[in-house]
């Protein structure tokens, strides 16, 4: 795997993300509960828990998709809590899907360039006239984008069409569109959902590879191996509320999360 | 006239009309909630009940006979549309469904104006009696007739829907599709009832209308409009668009006496825009923005 | 589908050329008044494209940017408030401003609810120009507009405003299609597939939905204003529910995915139209009131059925075959 990232990475020093109180309610229902906490050292940082503990909704607050009823969330010294999620990410925070959200009317390639979109601004004028400015932009969008895919090696595959590729694939095409934005901090929900082991193996390089060159990331997952394997530090949601937040070590042999996880039951 | 019986006139004469829309916005959304189809054929429905009526009558059938095979014929129509049109159709998008049946009461407006021109026609009111004069306000027979049709058709169908199995049958599948089809429901079969009750029921309406604003080869597409307005501001549901359909007529009706008569149809079709729109804003969201300071 | 730009240019200056070089070789007067409202036709229909097929924002408001564009252009000039081609432009940035302002609480509307709102409004529009009869002449239209002047040439043969319009037509698609292979034309396609992960891009939707609907107004009214001149006069009919019925079918039969359906689907129609209304004169000679209406929605409904992509889907299929054909019989697999 290509380990030349640091084109795509912003800046690492200084890096502080904290959530103060977030609470998010449906019907009634606490979704998510007075959630509070801060990344500051840690490279990836993940939350786990049980189905409807709340993870997706948590980074549906985090990344724009949901605004909360209450709570704050910092980053780059603002409060980015009621932030649109376009502006989050001009700011360096961006998400993958647990559905992809791939764009299916375009191809690979282009898919990889939508992820590039910020790296130009030219607007509709530019556009339609073809101004040079805007060829410009587009070459180096091309680029980029050419580059993201050969870092998880589908650059052969840049003409084709989403829905040909396989399930492992398309994820991965997820991540590599999010890295087009340039992030600091990436948040990823659910990766390796329905990915086969091998395919966990070639996600898993490619998140180390990220790392070396200084991205953060968020990591909400299901899969509790892989996540210890990774993690500096696990977050456990259940019903909405924070449970633990630790070491990986110190949080598996928590008796809450255990619990939580396996009911109770002396094991 | 006293304003007493200005009000109470335009008032009869709102809710006459205000009944009309009811039962349209009825027949869209029985359709749209049981197989999600925008009907926009809906209006049509209500042109041809009042059209062949009078076609009917001239030809020289009583009224009762005239109209009675007028609203079969409209049935008729209706599942023909539904058949012709809208099951050939496999993996339909609401747009899709709305091109086809805008393109499909084209059609049907255009067959009538071939056939009966460009005038406007009449048919005579169900009862001969003579227009009752209550407090200044001249009332027809014709009015009440149709304001107590709409009581008839939300009596029937509220026994229909909540008292037979088939009723009950249609409710499950307008809520949960997929299950009603598990317990073995067949669902298109009843989207080809609902269009066909939504064809008797407009032609119904048509019918009872004509009498008092006449009809002709183009009315089908405001009625069509207004019965969508009403459904969408009556949130789908059969009491909320009875009810919005009633508050529809009543603001035309209070609007074209007060005011003017030319603005009417822009009045209901604005104001569902308007609704529409309102109705996307997260009012806790802006509440908080002018209370909370985040800084 | 992967646009080859230098194809699409192959086949444009082609087009291109066709179409300026025409009239000297067809001199029919007819042939070139069907040509002229092609053109004007066609920009309606390339942005009705942009907005349904690209940006998947169905808004079904174009016959009122193209009235509007109409009547403004045309009370302005008879007016005496500005001469005809500065009229236009105004009536262009007049008709923006009012697409912008009405554009940004309605396109938060989706889907089905954008489409009738935008249906809603061609049938107020329709009242008012018939109400307002001090400012548009009423139900009977506004007569007496000027003949087209720039610069002291004036407009007056259908042969002027063939290449007038033509011109026009032609830097509209060229500006639309350079528009759809850019970034932003990404950006539009993007949130047609899936508005969330536009979102999650750094992509503006409001702001970019809003930025399309503005630029189609504009360029439908700007074509408003040269119909307007064309007819000398301005009624409510000519942007109603009929108009509407015609766009979409353009649109829907040339093919909502590509750029090159809008005219396709346009110049199909219309001489479709044309053929029809010589053809009923002679077999039908009573019937031709109803026929269009009749003739459109079952030409409509048949599209659907059985070609939803339309002319250009078709098209693909087609090569698609062929180069599989081609490829067979040469060996490669």
């Amino acid at each position: 795997m290509n380990m030349e990232n640091a084109d795509n990475i912003a800046g690492t020093a200084n890096f502080e993300f904290e959530v103060v109180n977030l609470s998010k309610c449906f019907s009634g229902i606490r979704a998510i509960d007075g959630i509070s906490f801060k990344i500051k050292h840690e490279q990836v940082v993940s939350v786990i828990g049980p189905n409807g503990a709340g993870k997706t909704t948590l980074i549906n607050l985090l990344s724009g998709a949901l605004l909360p009823d209450s709570g704050k969330v910092f980053f780059s010294q603002r409060n980015v809590a009621r932030f649109p999620a376009h502006k989050r990410v001009s700011l360096g925070i961006c998400r993958t899907f647990q559905l992809e959200e791939l764009f299916t009317s375009m191809t690979v390639l282009e898919n990889a360039m939508v992820g590039c979109h910020l790296s130009g601004n030219s607007g509709i004028l530019s556009a339609g006239f073809h101004f040079k400015k805007e060829r410009k932009e587009e070459a180096l969008i091309k680029s980029k984008a050419f580059h993201n895919l050969k870092l998880i090696g589908l650059e052969e595959k840049a003409f084709q069409r989403v829905s040909n590729l396989p399930l492992g694939e398309r994820k991965l095409l997820g991540v590599v569109r999010a890295l087009g934005t340039r992030p600091r901090l990436l948040m990823l929900d659910e990766p390796t959902g329905g990915l086969a082991a091998y395919e966990v193996v070639k996600f898993k390089e490619l998140i180390l590879s990220l790392l070396q060159n200084g991205l953060r990331i968020l990591l909400v997952e299901h899969n509790v191996p892989f996540v210890m394997s990774i993690s500096q530090r696990i977050i456990v949601l259940n019903y909405g509320r924070k449970i633990a937040d630790g070491a990986p070590g110190v949080v598996k042999n928590n008796p809450e999360v255990i619990r939580a996880y396996l009911g109770d039951s002396d094991w | 006239m006293t304003l007493v019986s200005q009000t109470l006139q335009y008032a009869i004469s709102g809710l006459t009309s205000g009944s009309i829309y009811a039962i349209v916005g009825i027949c869209w959304s029985i359709v749209f909630l049981i197989s999600g189809v925008l009907n926009f054929a809906t209006g049509e429905f209500v042109m041809l009940g009042g059209m062949l009526t009078w076609y009917f009558a001239k030809s020289g059938l009583g009224l009762g006979m005239a109209a009675g095979l007028a609203i079969m014929c409209t049935c008729l129509v209706a599942i023909l549309l539904e058949r012709l049109v809208i099951s050939p159709i496999k993996h339909g998008t609401e747009m899709m469904f709305m091109l086809v049946t805008i393109a499909s009461a084209s059609v049907i407006r255009g067959l009538v104006l071939i056939s009966c021109g460009t005038e406007t026609r009449a048919i005579k009111p169900i009862f001969e009696a003579k227009s009752v004069n209550v407090m200044g306000a001249t009332i027809m027979p014709q009015a009440i007739f149709v304001m107590g049709v709409l009581g008839v058709v939300m009596l029937g169908l509220y026994i229909f829907l909540n008292y037979t199995l088939f009723g009950k049958a249609l409710r499950a599948s307008s809520i949960n599709r997929t299950g009603a089809e598990l317990f073995g429901i067949n669902v298109s079969r009843f989207r080809l009832f609902c269009f066909g009750l939504a064809g008797g029921m407009g032609a119904l309406a048509g019918v009872i209308i004509t009498p008092i604003s006449f009809t002709g080869y183009n009315i089908g597409l405001v009625a069509s409009l207004k019965g969508l307005v009403v459904s969408i501001v009556g949130g789908w549901g059969i009491g909320g668009t009875v009810l919005s359909g009633l508050a529809l007529g009543l603001l035309e009706g209070f609007v074209a006496g007060f005011v003017s008569t030319g603005w009417g149809d822009a009045l209901s079709l604005g104001l569902m825009v308007v609704f529409l729109i309102v109705r996307t804003f997260d009012f806790k969201e802006i509440q908080r923005r002018f209370l909370i300071d985040d800084r | 589908m992967t646009v080859k730009v230098f194809e699409n240019r192959k086949g444009f200056l082609f087009f291109t050329l066709l179409i300026l070089a025409g009239p000297l070789v067809i001199k029919s007067n007819y042939i070139i008044s069907v040509m002229i409202l092609i053109a004007i036709y066609g920009v309606l229909s390339i942005g009705m494209e942009i907005l349904m097929g690209q940006a998947g924002l169905f808004s079904l408001a174009h016959p009122t940017w193209f009235g509007l564009g109409a009547y403004i252009s045309g009370i302005l000039t008879v007016r005496n408030m500005f001469p005809p081609i500065v009229s236009i432009l105004v009536a262009g940035i007049i008709v923006a401003i009012v697409a912008y302002i009405i554009g940004a609480p309605i396109l938060r509307l989706k889907g089905f609810y954008l489409a009738c709102a935008t249906f809603a409004i061609i049938i107020i529009a329709q009242v008012a120009a018939s109400q307002l009869t001090d400012l548009t002449g009423g139900p009977e239209g506004l007569v007496g507009v000027p003949a087209l002047s720039v610069a002291g040439f004036k407009f007056k043969t259908d042969l002027q405003f063939y290449y007038l319009s033509w011109i026009f037509c032609l830097a509209c698609y060229l500006f639309c299609s350079n528009l759809i292979s850019s970034r932003m034309g990404r950006a539009i396609k993007s949130f047609h597939d899936s508005e969330v992960a536009s979102g999650s891009v750094g992509i503006n939707v409001p702001s970019y939905k809003l930025q399309v609907f503005v630029l189609t107004s504009a360029m439908a009214s700007i074509v408003g204003g040269i119909f307007c001149f064309y007819l000398r006069f301005v009624v409510p009919e000519s942007f109603g529910f009929l108009l509407l019925l015609e766009l979409l079918m353009m649109t829907i039969l040339g093919g909502l995915e590509d750029i090159r359906g809008a005219l396709i689907g346009t110049i199909s129609v219309l001489w479709l139209k044309e053929f029809l209304n010589n053809y009923l004169r002679k077999v039908f000679p009573s019937m031709s009131s109803g026929f269009d209406t009749i003739f459109f929605g079952i030409l409509i409904i048949v599209v659907l059925i059985f070609m939803p992509r339309g002319l250009v889907g078709w098209m693909d299929r087609l090569r698609n075959l062929w180069e599989k054909q081609f490829h067979r019989t040469s060996g490669e697999i």
